[in-house]
């Protein structure tokens, strides 16, 4: 532990100004307590880890995780300019402190945790939901307090399509979303809850035993219970009906234990249960699903399914920050700050060596497919499309936006998220590509024309740093100089804008 | 027999060549060679008509008229003595003696998601291992590899689908193409609807400076791929990074070619296209026998949605009105496919697959509805390959269990293989090392059904 505690020293002295010193210090000793579970793995499988990522890979990765898009051309140059040892830490520091975090993380946990539905009700339900995230992460909410909220939100209003003023705060904020996203049926909400609070894939014992001997089919619906309106006979505990059985069930925690009531409402007793500190899936599953989404691959794969056939790859390193999480309250930005300082985020994701190839020894980053989102926004940023472009009209009352978005939603991993052909012509031929390579319209492409005291060679460099977020190779700034030369600024600018924006490069995070 | 492969052959190899996959060997091609070589034979494919949701089997292919659990629908008469369906089938009816009613399936899974996937892939979710859905199965088995169309389509996949949608460890050249996705609430412009967007730039571009952009493009893509994998390119980075290439090639060769016609409807007539029903399902099966007819091998319609929300077969409430309503849409459908691939003599050689991931509840529920119910379900074979007239197996009065020959997921995919020509116990290389068959190895097609 002495490379930690001089982390330790060392970050008190340098945080001395900032007020938030006890938890810089938690937070380092996090990443630190990461790095040693993960080397100790590389030693026992032999692994060469690969070196630290270079600055450009840093900080677009960065940008990418905590703020869902790209730094501008002007960010990057002023991170790859900046001289001081600290700067990625610095850089953690203020995305954390971003808007676009907030931005960013309401999405991805509503992609996580709100079923995506057929029909046109979706988008309804997720703004609803995206409201109340939005809130509970600006006002740094701890993440289960913000589980309990969901869990205990009022559903006794009837299902309402607009809000309204009148309405309470919370109804309006809280309880459409989840719950209208699962049916509003008890053993739908039961899978869904389960999966995304738990990490537990109970929803295949609603029709029978789970086939691996997991879960029995009375678990399912004694979990369903607490979701019900019905009573049980006798004692008056909150009970449902099994289909086809007709058999009553009791609300019963997923270890059989018998809830205390106390004349409380069900779904209070369920959240106390799920967030509790001695839960032994909320906190695991918390943190999985965090690590997942800077890793790519989760200690445990698949990310939501905890469970003891399916072990964890670092066995220690998962108890280790679920018990970090659980001691400081399960505060989110302690545990990304964590995971972010850890020397095992910051590594290149080029393969230097054999030893590299299993995704789930960390040895390199992996790289990731954007989401529709994170593609989209970073198209937007790198080019500067107005939002007047966005919002016009596609077809069917849909906007640029929601098409583009809507092509490249995926459900797939990141890390196995494939191109389909439809992407391709998108990316190729689509109208928010042609709003962003327009030599006459694209604010980018305008500004390198309006500078005439930069040539060829610092043209491109731009354009490089606007959407790859690095300088071009001295290879790249050749042939392409040439290029522009022999074909005309104008148009060759907006040649080589294109094919930046259809670059494999810039659709993932590496 | 010896095939000279031809410079355009090597020429489109090295475009592949990169893939490194099991598609793009040597072997491959004069396999592919061999098999449409000399011949006028016609290329077998296979239509998925899929019920997304969960068809109720008692209200469609196995009524119990006169139990309680029966519901209000009167069976009639086909055109094959024996063989009786739900009375809001009459066009189909008609077609008796194409059919094959599988009235025994019997599934494990009642969750929407797992049973679509076991549905697609025949097997159980298990782990690492990225199963392919049936149609790249039976893509990589019939396709030819330098076709401009896509090999494998899925018309307008419901969600369950779509995150189906994946050549699995076959690779990105298997990869299914949806259309008409995230078109599922009520749709203006249908044809719009099926088409393959963006095939053309939003803004005119000589084809000279397009060039010059794919050529840039390659030469980014190429060294992106170099500095990811090292000096290996195995490993899973660089499979994306091939795939983007690949995905990228065909969406070029539909651009560049006369393939992407055949997503033009409006060049039928308006009495064929009323005939299929002017909704997505009717003009996706039109759109299916147009791909059908350019050898595209594998097709899927999803019927998951009659426009709107809550229609799907997913008829917890609300049974009968809605499944009525979903017949009404499918008979017609269903009934000008068949007629419409026999009118241009593809009909024998073309299997049309109905089917969802489960059925439905006998016991009728408090909303007048019926819930999900794996035990006991139907599936229905038609068109060619198969010998129609006929019921496959029997469930029991009440509907609640199968009596006589249980039929699992593998032994249909067994099945609808065999009936184009495939053999199901096939291997494949999957992405854990593992060969896998086409379908598990407990497969058991039924013969009965097959000529």
């Amino acid at each position: 532990m002495s490379r930690g505690y001089c982390i330790i020293l060392l970050t008190v002295w340098l945080s001395a100004a900032t007020n938030s010193a006890i938890r810089a210090d938690d937070a380092d000793d996090l990443a630190a307590r990461i790095d040693e579970h993960i080397a100790a793995r590389w030693r026992a499988q032999n692994v060469e880890a690969a070196p630290t990522a270079s600055d450009a890979e840093f900080l677009r990765r960065a940008w990418l995780d905590l703020a869902g898009r790209i730094p501008t051309a002007a960010q990057t140059r002023d991170f790859l300019d900046d001289s001081r040892d600290d700067k990625r830490r610095r850089l953690i520091d203020e995305l954390l402190d971003s808007g676009a975090f907030i931005g960013h993380f309401t999405r991805t946990l509503r992609a996580a945790w709100l079923p995506k539905q057929e029909g046109d009700r979706y988008p309804a339900y997720a703004a609803r939901f995206d409201e109340f995230l939005r809130d509970r992460l600006r006002r740094d909410v701890a993440y289960d307090q913000i589980v309990r909220a969901i869990l205990t939100a009022p559903t006794d209003t009837p299902p309402v399509r607009e809000p309204t003023a009148e309405m309470p705060a919370n109804t309006r904020i809280a309880s459409l979303g989840f719950y209208e996203a699962n049916d509003r049926k008890p053993e739908t909400i039961t899978g869904s809850a389960a999966k995304a609070f738990l990490g537990v894939r109970i929803e295949c014992a609603q029709c029978h035993d789970h086939p691996f001997g997991e879960w029995k089919r009375e678990q399912f619906w004694q979990l369903a219970a607490f979701f019900s309106d019905e009573r049980s006979d006798t004692l008056h505990e909150p009970a449902i009906t099994v289909p086809e059985l007709n058999k009553l069930v009791p609300a019963r925690f997923l270890n059989g234990e018998t809830p205390r009531w106390a004349e409380r409402p069900p779904r209070e007793v369920l959240a106390e249960w799920v967030t509790s500190p001695s839960n032994p899936f909320f906190a695991k599953a918390a943190v999985n699903r965090v690590w997942a989404h800077f890793f790519g691959v989760g200690l445990v794969e698949p990310i939501e399914d905890l469970t003891a056939t399916n072990a964890p790859t670092h066995p220690e390193l998962l108890d280790d920050l679920a018990k970090a999480f659980v001691e400081h309250q399960f505060d989110l930005k302690f545990l990304i700050r964590g995971i972010a300082r850890s020397r095992a985020y910051g590594l290149t994701s080029r393969r230097s060596h054999s030893s590299q190839d299993n995704p789930s020894d960390f040895a390199r980053m992996a790289v990731k497919a954007l989401t529709a989102e994170q593609l989209c926004d970073s198209l937007i940023r790198a080019t500067g499309v107005p939002p007047a472009v966005l919002l016009k009209e596609a077809r069917d009352r849909r906007t640029v936006r929601d098409e583009f978005v809507s092509r490249f939603e995926s459900t797939e991993r990141r890390v196995e998220a494939r191109t389909s052909i439809l992407h391709a012509l998108t990316r190729m031929n689509g109208q928010l590509t042609s709003a962003a390579t327009d030599p006459d319209a694209t604010p980018l492409l305008i500004a390198l024309q309006d500078s005439p005291f930069l040539d060829s060679s610092q043209r491109i460099e731009q354009l490089f740093l606007a959407t790859l977020s690095r300088q071009p190779t001295s290879d790249e700034r050749t042939r392409l100089t040439e290029y522009v030369t022999q074909a005309g600024a104008n148009t060759a600018l907006a040649d080589i804008l294109w094919t930046l924006l259809n670059s494999h490069e810039f659709a993932v995070n590496h | 027999m010896r095939h000279q492969l031809s410079r355009r052959d090597w020429l489109r190899l090295a475009a592949f060549g990169v893939s490194g996959s099991t598609c793009s060997g040597w072997l491959n091609l004069l396999a592919e060679d061999a098999k449409t070589s000399g011949s006028t034979k016609q290329r077998r494919a296979c239509i998925v008509l899929w019920m997304g949701g969960g068809p109720s089997q008692t209200d469609t292919f196995d009524l119990k008229p006169g139990h309680a659990n029966g519901g209000p629908f009167r069976e009639i008469d086909t055109s094959a003595a024996g063989v009786r369906i739900s009375e809001h089938l009459p066009q189909l009816a008609k077609w008796g003696q194409r059919l094959a009613v599988v009235r025994s399936m019997t599934t494990k899974e009642g969750d929407h998601g797992r049973a679509t996937q076991v549905m697609h892939t025949g097997y159980a979710p298990q782990g690492p291992i990225q199963f392919p859905q049936l149609g790249s199965l039976i893509a990589k088995e019939l396709a030819d590899l330098d076709a401009d169309l896509p090999n494998c389509v899925s018309i307008a996949p419901s969600r369950n689908v779509e995150s189906q949608l994946s050549g699995g460890f076959l690779g990105p050249n298997f990869t299914p193409l949806a259309i008409g996705a995230g078109d599922r609430a009520a749709v203006a412009d249908i044809p719009r609807a099926l088409q393959v967007p963006d095939l053309r730039p939003s803004s005119p571009l000589s084809p000279e400076q397009f060039d010059a952009r794919l050529r840039m493009l390659a030469q980014l893509d190429g060294e992106f791929l170099a500095n990811i994998s090292g000096d290996d390119s195995s490993h899973p980075s660089a499979e994306l990074a091939r795939g983007h290439r690949a995905a990228y090639e065909r969406a070029v060769r539909l651009m560049r070619t006369e393939a992407a016609q055949a997503f033009d409807l409006e060049q039928e007539s308006s009495a064929l296209r009323d005939a299929y029903g002017r909704n997505l399902f009717g003009q996706g099966c039109l759109l299916a026998r147009r791909l059908i007819e350019r050898d595209v091998p594998f097709v899927e319609v999803s019927l998951s949605n009659v426009g709107g929300d809550n229609n799907s077969w997913d008829t917890h409430q609300n049974n009968f009105e809605r499944v009525q309503r979903l017949s009404e849409i499918l008979d017609p459908a269903w009934s000008t496919l068949l007629r419409d691939l026999d009118e241009r003599g593809r009909l024998d050689s073309t299997l049309v697959v109905w089917m969802g991931e489960f059925g439905r509840t006998p016991k009728i529920n408090n909303n007048t509805g019926r819930d999900h119910f794996p035990n006991a379900w139907s599936a229905v074979l038609s068109g060619g390959g198969i010998r129609g007239g006929q019921v496959i197996g029997k469930t029991s009065d009440d509907a609640m269990r199968v009596t006589d020959r249980p039929v699992t997921c593998p032994d249909l995919f067994a099945t609808i293989c065999k009936a184009i020509g495939i053999d199901p116990r096939k291997q494949n290389l999957s992405n854990v090392g593992r060969p896998i068959r086409i379908a598990d190895h407990t497969a058991k097609p039924i013969d009965e059904v097959l000529l």
